[in-house]
């Protein structure tokens, strides 16, 4: 008799037509001595399977990984056969036993699987930055919330911040408004800054095993050079925004998170960084200022260029001692925030994940009005709201770049 | 705990880092203009033929900086003062003269120039590098010169990209002029293109496609006929949203879903609840939970408060797979028409607490039902 193999769906759309407010179906009800749980094991596939692939995967838990998708099939061990080894991803898509995807591809190739991750009712790993450009963010958000799916971003630093009394303490402050103005309040992140060749040699021979057509995707056509792709993509503006969205995002998102701004973005971001950049290759920089409604600054550094920053700093953080008794009773009285749920929990109770879709796309939007002002060597002014770039036109043109068909939002 | 680097303090004073740019910009905008349009054309020359050329790197660094420089917004006198020291000497007076000099005779230059050199006997790989040059300071009066371009293979998605970002009606009747004429990869990048620009004279063109062979096509006419409310579409895109599933079919049902709420934007409520009350069925009969999902929130986006009753509907259902992000769904809905419509929102929130145990999404309901900062 052939043993029917549980998939996680398959139990929890059984247990759902059976009994009534199901959360979380004990292990002991089901499965027996040696018996993988249905409702613990989910089954992933890698899209992407180059340097990252499935680095971060382990926060799913129980799992089962049944294929890998990637356009240079050396890095799947052999061609595509349409059963453990595909080449475009929206086949795999089309894989009924596949519960999470890990997006390990080049950021220019994040939003899209995303987004069609999310209309074939897949949940989401994706590595940082969740984007390219500011528009795909909004884009994935929409998605990841219309379709119901759980999403996880590729850095977890606030989970220990969430966790933390001082960043706690400081999230409610700014959450509820306890404090009129934050001026003078700066966080300072981090990033690297290696850099683009804006000298590549001439166009090399495509290498039989990639699919240049597929790899560039969405980015504008450019003659094939080995420097451009494989790791080395992420210092060129085509496909992503350098070590500032590599890096930054591990060192702004716990920020982002204990400063309670996961639900808006910056109004101004000033660079400090040699002007002009190249076209194609990312260029240094010194560190950028990005400046919040409310005053707090965050300074995204660790560039190439040593320059100090140029304003005062009067803190770091907030707490209780910097508010009136009326404000610290008010604190007192308001609630902490509900624990960040753990991706594995989240993709089997389905709730959303503390590393979420929203609070991936703010943090990118920080990012890449940081790198719109270094490549525009001017301070801009964002509206976080309408999500557009205010009083400049050709700023502005960088918020939602046209993809290349037939690719598009 | 999460550690930063030891904080700086020193005493304020103006950027540094963004004047030393702005002046940078100025003084190479001002000598480069100086020279007129042959010292743009002679920097595209030095660029160099050849994508990647090493000789070239330092004249398209300065050509770069130009577009860019070019299309600098207009600053008023008082934000030059605030942001540079007049006691910079020459740097500072120029980049007060790099204000009071319009900025739009700056960029008919650069852009005309770069413009111009289009027709010039310059390489293919040359000639998208301008067009991605335009991209960034392109304006109406460069259409003319890039129109040519998307009868050629090679150089249609550079010239698209520019007229988009150029955008306009000038941008749009050059798409919707070459439309017509364009046949394989062409077509699918121009048709995408009036698609984004929400181009609605090119619907009868557009519709010609959705029943192309080639799936690229098909699906490119799908979404622009979406993008631009195009309700003669309407069927189409539900007939192939009701196909088997397949990366079609689902693309076919997000287009639906969008073109109703693009009807919902123009007053056209009932079909655009139509359409959504057949993605829902459909979704059903496909027990495809997370398309029942999408298909509620678009409901909700396009019946805003009178969908209250299909929120309840889904906030009692016993699949927590749809259960659970519909309580989500319901508090987006909730807070949308807190506002304007409170008795629904209000019925909305005393519900999410039975129907889920999500924290964030409780606590949320119930500080607002509460009167309370959510």
């Amino acid at each position: 008799m052939r043993h029917r193999t549980w998939t996680r769906r398959r139990f929890l759309g059984a247990a759902a037509a059976g009994a009534a407010a199901v959360t979380i179906v004990p292990r002991h009800v089901v499965g027996g001595p040696g018996q993988e749980v249905p409702s613990d094991t989910v089954t992933y596939a890698i899209i992407g399977k180059g340097g990252r692939a499935d680095k971060g995967i382990g926060c799913l838990g129980a799992r089962k990984q049944i294929a890998v998708c990637d356009v240079d099939y050396t890095h799947m061990g052999g061609p595509a056969d349409g059963k453990t080894r595909y080449r475009d991803y929206r086949r795999l898509l089309e894989r009924k036993d596949l519960d999470v995807v890990c997006i390990a591809t080049p950021p220019h190739w994040h939003a899209l699987p995303c987004i069609h991750a999310a209309q074939a009712g897949k949940d989401i790993f994706c590595e940082k930055p969740m984007t390219k450009f500011i528009a795909e963010g909004r884009a994935v958000v929409d998605a990841v919330e219309r379709y119901g799916v759980v999403f996880q971003i590729g850095t977890f630093g606030r989970f220990k911040n969430s966790t933390n009394k001082g960043h706690v303490e400081n999230h409610k402050i700014i959450k509820y408004g306890l404090i009129k103005s934050l001026d003078g309040t700066v966080a300072f992140c981090n990033a690297k800054n290696r850099t683009g060749d804006p000298a590549l040699p001439p166009e090399d021979e495509v290498p039989e095993s990639l699919d240049y057509d597929l790899w560039l995707g969405p980015a504008p056509y450019k003659p094939y050079n080995k420097n451009r792709v494989h790791y080395k993509n992420r210092f060129y503006w085509d496909y992503e925004g350098g070590d500032l969205t590599n890096f930054g995002a591990h060192s702004i998102d716990p920020w982002q998170w204990s400063f309670a701004k996961d639900f808006t973005s910056p109004v101004q971001a000033r660079p400090c960084a040699p002007w002009p950049q190249h076209p194609d290759a990312v260029g240094p920089f010194a560190w950028v200022e990005l400046t919040y409604a409310d005053g707090l600054t965050m300074v995204l550094g660790g560039g190439k260029i040593t320059l100090p920053y140029d304003r005062e700093v009067k803190r770091q953080m907030v707490s209780a001692k910097d508010l009136d008794d009326a404000s610290r009773q008010q604190l007192a009285e308001l609630p902490d925030p509900p624990p960040l749920v753990e991706f594995g929990q989240a993709v089997r109770t389905r709730q959303r994940a503390g590393g979420h879709a929203e609070s991936s796309h703010r943090v990118c939007v920080a990012m890449h009005l940081a790198n719109i002002a270094i490549r525009l060597g001017r301070t801009i002014r964002f509206d976080p709201e309408t999500e557009r770039i205010v009083g400049d036109e050709q700023a502005d043109r960088l918020v939602d770049i046209p993809m290349r068909a037939p690719w598009h939002l | 705990m999460q550690r930063t680097s030891t904080p700086q303090s020193t005493p304020r004073k103006a950027g540094a880092g963004a004047a030393a740019a702005f002046m940078t910009a100025s003084l190479i905008g001002r000598r480069a203009a100086a020279g007129g349009k042959e010292t743009v054309k002679a920097l595209v020359n030095q660029v160099g033929e050849t994508f990647g050329a090493k000789d070239g790197v330092q004249a398209k660094y300065a050509l770069h900086g130009l577009a860019i420089w070019a299309g600098r917004p207009h600053r008023s006198v008082d934000e030059v003062l605030k942001a540079i020291p007049l006691t910079d000497g020459e740097a500072g007076e120029d980049a007060v003269a790099d204000v009071l000099h319009a900025p739009k005779a700056d960029r008919r230059l650069v852009a005309g120039a770069l413009a111009e050199e289009l027709a010039a006997e310059h390489s293919k790989e040359l000639k998208a590098f301008l067009c991605r040059q335009l991209q960034w300071c392109g304006e109406a009066e460069d259409v003319p010169a890039l129109a040519p371009l998307l009868a050629d293979d090679r150089l249609c998605e550079p010239a698209t990209q520019a007229l988009l970002a150029i955008g306009g009606e000038s941008a749009a009747k050059a798409l919707r002029d070459a439309l017509p004429k364009a046949e394989g990869g062409r077509r699918v990048t121009i048709l995408q293109a009036v698609g984004r620009l929400q181009d609605a004279d090119s619907a009868a063109e557009a519709r010609k496609d959705i029943g192309a062979e080639d799936r690229d096509l098909r699906l490119t006419a799908l979404w622009s006929l979406a993008k631009m409310g195009d309700g003669q579409a309407a069927e189409a895109e539900l007939d192939a949203a009701a196909a088997d599933p397949s990366f079609t079919q689902r693309m076919a049902f997000a287009a639906a879903l969008l073109l109703a709420r693009r009807l919902a934007e123009s007053g056209k409520t009932d079909a655009a609840e139509a359409i959504c009350r057949r993605c829902m069925d459909q979704a059903e009969q496909r027990e495809t939970v997370h398309e029942r999902l999408a298909a509620l929130d678009a409901l909700g986006d396009v019946l805003r408060g009178k969908a209250a009753d299909d929120m309840l509907k889904a906030l009692d259902s016993k699949d927590l797979r749809y259960r659970v992000p519909a309580a989500r769904t319901a508090l987006r809905l909730a807070k949308a028409i807190r506002k304007k419509d409170r008795e629904a929102s209000d019925r909305l929130l005393k519900k999410i607490p039975e129907a889920t145990e999500e924290g964030f999404v409780r606590q949320e309901a119930e500080q607002l039902l509460a009167g309370k900062p959510a």
